[in-house]
């Protein structure tokens, strides 16, 4: 079966067998649970789903949602590349940042949005971007200094020994050996930035939002609709992660030139 | 004169170095032998400021060739100089002097384990300092690449003169490349080419002899 298909045939058929199992799934337990408001029936989420891409304020909606979740990953990026820098050039630097960190990370999602909306005179747009930064930046944080900390250590010591100053070690070694590493896990940041961005409008109840549409479908029964969303959600959280893969794969050939001498 | 005073080095519980005296003449080139573990990289990595340890070591500009070269991966032959020396004249100098000058624009990827060492090289001489370290910088390399490295390395020696202290396991390396050999075993000097001959120049086939018997110790 292997020499007929090849492998990456062998992999697009194991793939469509598996969203063939889901459908399959789906469809028992709608068949099973017998009640709509429960589970839809697939037919009627494709209706809602079809829907959805000719209704004009589901677009303005997921690209506000888009908008915030890409506000709150740059923002998250850039304050943890400024962080893990500071933190590689610096031993005080990194014990200052631990402690800082660690309670960025562990602060309850729900309490926050509360609080946020509470201080921002309940304003539903700024909370869910704060709640994926505080989830994000403490992640993407890790992932960096995880990435300087695995830099080749005789570069290290070579940097020490000739007395490169630390913008030279920065852009000259640190930077160019934590990209590749950063930007394959840029697509799966991204999606689960939009995965965060939508729990936290679902909370908030941001309208200008598909979190928003979610909780206004799922106040009126509208079970179809709250699937069919979902549905969109996932759809575009994959092509988020798929359009950087292949970013990644171009930047991935770009760099074939480079590569360690040890 | 470089003077390392009561050097006491301890990796855990096991010390490698105590009360180590060691005095080096400016502009000599000395060859420091002894078996693995015996502390020989310790030794320059203490003298570069690599490893933490207790006494009297001066603190000086060392340029150091490594066992591997430790090349910038991503900046060409040129980058990786440039990043050592900013007058890019003299970059473009000692890229002539080590025969580099079509692998100039190369990323370190693109070269063989020669070439490699061949700007390793370059860049330490480049960077000068007070003394230069090598840690058995040319154990990888067969033996015509390694014939050429000494020729470079005499060569740019010639033009920037400096202090050389370099390890290494092969005694035909200390003979060809050292005025004075160190056979090191257990922290302690047992074995000084100054001290054994004095004031004689002895033949390079009686300070090979004398070191193997040093080493076989």
């Amino acid at each position: 079966m292997k020499k007929f298909f090849g492998k990456r045939k062998l992999n697009i058929l194991f793939s469509a067998a598996a969203i063939f199992f889901m459908w399959l799934v789906w469809i028992i337990a709608a068949y099973a649970v017998g009640n709509q408001l429960l589970v839809p029936k697939f037919s009627q989420t494709m209706s809602e789903f079809f829907g959805l891409l000719a209704d004009g304020s589901f677009w303005i909606a997921l690209t506000f949602t888009l908008l915030r979740t890409l506000i709150a990953f740059i923002i998250s990026f850039l304050l943890a590349a400024v962080c893990a820098s500071a933190a590689a050039l610096s031993d005080g630097a990194r014990a200052a940042l631990r402690p800082i960190v660690g309670f960025v990370r562990i602060l309850p999602t729900l309490a926050v949005i509360l609080l946020i909306l509470r201080w921002t005179a309940g304003d539903r747009n700024i909370a869910p971007v704060i709640v994926t930064f505080l989830v994000l930046f403490p992640m993407i944080y890790a992932q960096l200094l995880a990435s300087i900390d695995g830099i080749d250590g005789g570069l290290k010591e070579m940097a020490k020994v000739y007395k490169l100053s630390a913008r030279e070690k920065l852009f000259s070694i640190y930077i160019p050996a934590v990209l590749p590493n950063t930007l394959s896990q840029t697509g799966a940041n991204i999606s689960l930035g939009l995965k965060i961005m939508i729990s936290a409008e679902v909370l908030a109840f941001t309208l200008q939002g598909l979190g928003g549409k979610m909780q206004l479908a799922n106040s009126g029964g509208y079970v179809a609709t709250l699937a069919a969303l979902t549905l969109m959600a996932v759809i575009f959280g994959l092509i988020i992660d798929v359009s950087i893969s292949q970013l990644v794969r171009i930047t991935d050939k770009w760099n074939k030139r480079e590569g360690n001498d040890d | 004169m470089i003077e390392i005073k009561s050097l006491t080095k301890k990796y855990g519980d096991k010390t490698v170095y105590e009360n180590f005296n060691l005095s080096i003449a400016e502009g000599s080139t000395v060859a420091i032998l002894g078996a693995s573990g015996s502390g020989k990289t310790t030794l320059l990595n203490v003298i570069a400021g690599l490893t933490p340890f207790e006494g009297i070591v001066p603190q000086l500009k060392c340029s150091y060739i490594f066992q591997t070269p430790r090349l910038v991966p991503n900046l060409t032959v040129k980058g990786n100089l440039q990043l050592i020396c900013k007058d890019e004249k003299r970059v473009d100098e000692m890229i002539e002097t080590a025969g580099l000058k079509d692998r100039a624009a190369s990323y370190p990827l693109w070269l063989s384990g020669g070439e490699k060492q061949r700007v390793a090289i370059a860049r330490a001489f480049l960077f000068g300092g007070d003394v230069m370290l090598m840690d058995e910088p040319f154990s990888s390399l067969d033996l015509k690449i390694k014939r050429q490295m000494f020729s470079l390395f005499f060569k740019m020696r010639e033009q920037n003169p400096i202090t050389v202290l370099t390890v290494t396991h092969d005694v035909d390396d200390a003979v060809e490349l050292a005025d004075r050999s160190i056979v090191i075993s257990k922290g302690k000097i047992i074995f000084d080419s100054y001290q054994h001959f004095k004031d004689s120049s002895p033949k390079k086939e009686e300070l090979r002899a004398a070191i193997v018997d040093a080493l076989m110790q």
